[in-house]
């Protein structure tokens, strides 16, 4: 591969051949980046892939804020890849923020709020594991779930503030509704 | 003597809009709930491991413990009609009895 100059930023290697290939390397370090794609595109497995790796390598470990899917889930779904998520969590490689819909959970809102407890919760996973890869799967849920889109896109802005803060490289998916055009279903990702 | 209602209300800081959030509820409980409360304020901003193991996401949050079914109220108690309508609250004040108890979780 052709040299790239000392300015760029320095890349944390997915373990997905294909994608570091083409992303010069992977991930950019420290940052967040965000993925998206359509509905059932894989970008759960992605995120999960770009965790593994940091779980079986030295001197990393990977915190997993899902919002969609459930640990349990998460877990089942990934074994069948060779991924024994338990197994590193178990290890203190992996932890799960569970941010997933429960059962009977409406949000009932009655006043102003924001999203400072998430923020708190995956700091605290962060520094328990002494992650250095963080995946938040998927933010389009976040937004479905509370009303507010001002309000979850301070937060998220705040949120991978605070994981720069933390040194983490970090996947943040996103839904978009078609393959071309719009980035993400609700037009604001991107800007976060 | 049993208390019959429970709430724990989680805060991030002592912010202008947690202590909204407490005023707010000590007054339900006086006006509305004849004192019988039972209140634990928890800051997850000193105890991050509360806040995961009940899995709070907003702050802002009311969760009423007692009576059963529990009940989960998202901001700062600011939309009083709100409050009350999932509390199924009359909007009618009731007899104030004693105050309420408070307990700040440490």
């Amino acid at each position: 591969m052709s040299g790239v100059s000392g300015l760029t930023i320095p890349r944390v290697p997915s373990g997905i051949d294909g994608f570091d290939l083409i992303s010069f390397g992977g991930f950019p370090r420290g940052r967040t980046t965000l993925v998206s794609g359509t509905a059932g595109s894989a970008k759960t497995v992605l995120a999960a892939q770009f965790l593994a790796t940091g779980a079986r390598t030295e001197g990393e470990a990977s915190v997993f804020v899902t919002f969609e899917e459930s640990p349990a889930d998460i877990r089942r779904n990934m074994i069948s890849f060779g991924w024994d998520i338990a197994k590193w969590e178990a290890e203190g490689r992996w932890a799960f923020v569970d941010a997933s819909p429960q059962p009977g959970d409406e949000i009932a809102i009655v006043g102003d709020f924001d999203l400072a407890a998430l923020l708190v919760r995956i700091e605290h996973a962060v520094r328990t594991t002494k992650a250095t890869r963080v995946a938040l799967d998927s933010i389009g849920a976040i937004f479905t779930r509370f009303p507010s889109q001002a309000v979850i896109r301070y937060e998220l802005f705040r949120i991978a503030a605070a994981l720069r803060e933390m040194g983490v490289t970090a996947v943040m998916t996103a839904e978009r509704t078609e393959e071309y055009g719009e980035i993400a279903r609700y037009g604001v990702e991107e800007f976060v | 003597m049993a208390v019959r209602y429970a709430f724990k209300l989680y805060i991030a800081g002592n912010t202008a809009r947690s202590q909204h959030a407490i005023a707010t509820l000590r007054a339900i409980c006086a006006t509305k709930l004849g004192g019988q409360c039972l209140l634990t304020i928890v800051d997850i901003l000193e105890q991050p491991e509360e806040a995961e193991a009940a899995r709070i996401l907003a702050t802002p949050t009311l969760v009423r413990e007692q009576p059963l079914p529990t009940i989960r109220l998202t901001g700062d108690l600011s939309n009083l009609e709100a409050v009350y309508q999932r509390l199924r609250l009359a909007l009618a004040p009731e007899p104030t009895v004693s105050g309420p108890t408070t307990e700040f979780a440490s």
